[in-house]
Formats: C-alpha cells, structure tokens, sequence
C-alpha cells in the first residue's frame, strides 16, 4: 500500500501545482485510465501478463495524441524506458537482488514483491532501467528508475510550464485576470512621431490584431516579416529590441506595454 | 474558485493516473516477505 500512497502524494502535489496555475490540458485521458487499471491490479496482486500490452498500448497512443503539450514527451520517454524494462521481465518491473540486500531487505531471484511491479533479479542486460536509484528520507525508502525521475520531470514541466497564450485565450475566466496593459499602453502610442517608426507600426498592428499580437509574443521576429498584409521592415535595432522584450514578456499584454513603451521612448 | 478546485481535481486525478500508469518504483517499508513467488525470469 505504500506504493498507492505515493502515487496519491504524487496527485495532492499536481493538484497544489493545478491551483497555482493552471496547464494546458491533454485530451483522451479514458486511455490513461485504461492504462492505469492493469498496473493498480498488478499491484493489489491481480497479475495478469496479457493486461500489460493493454498498458503499453494506453499509454502510447495517450502519449501520441498529446505529444505537442510540454512536459508530455519527457513523460512518454519515461514510460518507454520503465516499459522495456518491465516487458522484457514478464510485466514485472526488475529490481536487483544486491540493491535490496544493501538495503536490508533479501529475497531471492524470481520473487514478485508484495504491494509493488517489481520482481526480484540476480542481473538484467536492461538493469539500467530497472530499480536501483535508492532514495531514502526518515519517512519512507524509494527505490526508483531512471524512467520514474524522467516521469517526474515532465509531470513537472508539464504542470509548470504548458499553459500558453492559446490556452489562457480559450478560457475567459483565467482572461479576466489578463490585466488590462494592452489598452491602457495603446492609448500611449503615437504614431508618426516616434524614433521607431517600424516598431510604432508594428505595435498599431498587434494592439490591433490579437492574433499578431501573440504571434510576436512567441516569435516577434517571424511574426514581424511574415504579415500577411503588411511588410515591416525592421532594422537590426529593431530587431534587438523585440528580442529583449519576448524574453522578458511573459504574456501578451506585457509584450504590448513593453513595445509601446520602446515606441514612446519612455 | 469553483473553476480551481475543479482544476486541482482534475490534475490530481491525471498526475495519480499517469504515476499509476507508468511509474513503477518500489517502496519496500514493511518487511514481510513475499507474497508470490514465481518461476525464475532472469
């Protein structure tokens, strides 16, 4: 049961992450369910090999379908690893023998342990994806995979760092706190008298086009060139600027008041 | 903070899911022994 008691600690985290901001959804999670099931059974000491490829097949086709959602790649590495391993072993997640006996614990080979994937291995031509990164705190002692750490990074970057412009904009609650810089900057253009005439035209045309307007937060310079209405021939200054501005702009909004700040010289 | 709570909720249930899923490290706390033993893998 401890098993289950750090996979729910790993859920109470993700929900602390979830409720300080919020990341990009993935779709057809019913597969990771479907993926889950089996593994949960395996644990509770339902084993049954055959279920396993219902396991591997979930989870690829989960992965697939939500490759382009940061974090995810990092997790379908993971899983990959942890799942050749325990392929090649019947299901069961090998840990070897030698690792245990340091630790105090000593069963012999073959031996499926209680409450867990694992199974118990003298050697493995695939140990380095096996078990064997000991991590031990007063509470409770680990043995991990190099697959579950990678596991971890992506959940990680994925609750950190997926949410993108796209998404806020799909959810008007979570737009509501957008605050209200892009037309309070716009007021502050003026046209026609800046020393940056073509970034005073390109900003005109993100305050006017909120789709520009997070094209050039992404990539401002690609965004800038590829108009498909009008050219703005930015020079090399130009060009620095708006490299500045998208590495220190962290939403649409900041990128228009820093622009319109560069346009006014202020 | 309906929206939250439901956003907690439904990362909670995905983090659990993925962890369940593909995660498989060993916490070995309570020394009883094994429950199963199988043929020899290795």
């Amino acid at each position: 049961m401890t098993l289950l008691t750090v996979y729910l600690v790993c859920a109470l985290v993700g929900a602390i992450i979830a409720l300080w901001r919020a990341p990009a959804w993935p779709r057809y999670n019913l597969l990771l369910a479907i993926a889950a099931a089996p593994q949960i059974g395996h644990i509770l000491g339902i084993r049954i090999s055959e279920m396993f490829i219902v396991s591997v097949v979930a989870m690829i086709l989960w992965c697939l379908c939500n490759y382009r959602i940061a974090g995810v790649p990092v997790v379908a590495s993971g899983a990959a690893l942890n799942m050749l391993a325990m392929a090649w072993h019947g299901g069961a997640m090998p840990v070897r023998a030698d690792i245990l006996a340091d630790l105090g614990y000593h069963f012999d080979a073959g031996v499926l342990l209680e409450g867990s994937k694992d199974i118990v291995v003298h050697g493995s031509p695939l140990w380095l994806l096996s078990d064997w990164l000991p991590i031990s705190t007063d509470v409770v002692t680990l043995i991990v995979s190099p697959g579950d750490l990678l596991i971890v990074g992506g959940v990680l970057v994925w609750l950190l760092f997926s949410r993108t412009p796209e998404s806020e904009r799909e959810r008007p609650m979570l737009a509501f706190h957008t605050p209200v810089a892009p037309s309070e900057k716009r007021s502050r253009l003026t046209p026609g008298h800046s020393a940056r005439p073509a970034l005073t035209r390109l900003a005109l045309l993100a305050a006017a086009d909120p789709v520009l307007a997070e094209r050039l937060l992404r990539d401002p310079l690609d965004a800038a060139d590829a108009h498909p209405h009008y050219r703005v021939a930015l020079d090399a200054r130009d060009r620095a600027t708006l490299a500045a501005i998208r590495a220190r702009a962290r939403t649409v909004g900041e990128f228009l008041g820093e622009l319109a700040a560069e346009v006014d010289g202020t | 903070m309906r929206s939250k709570i439901l956003r907690a909720l439904a990362a909670a249930l995905l983090v659990g899911a993925i962890a369940a899923a593909a995660m498989a490290p060993l916490a070995p706390p309570p020394i009883r022994g094994p429950s199963t033993t199988i043929a020899n893998w290795s």
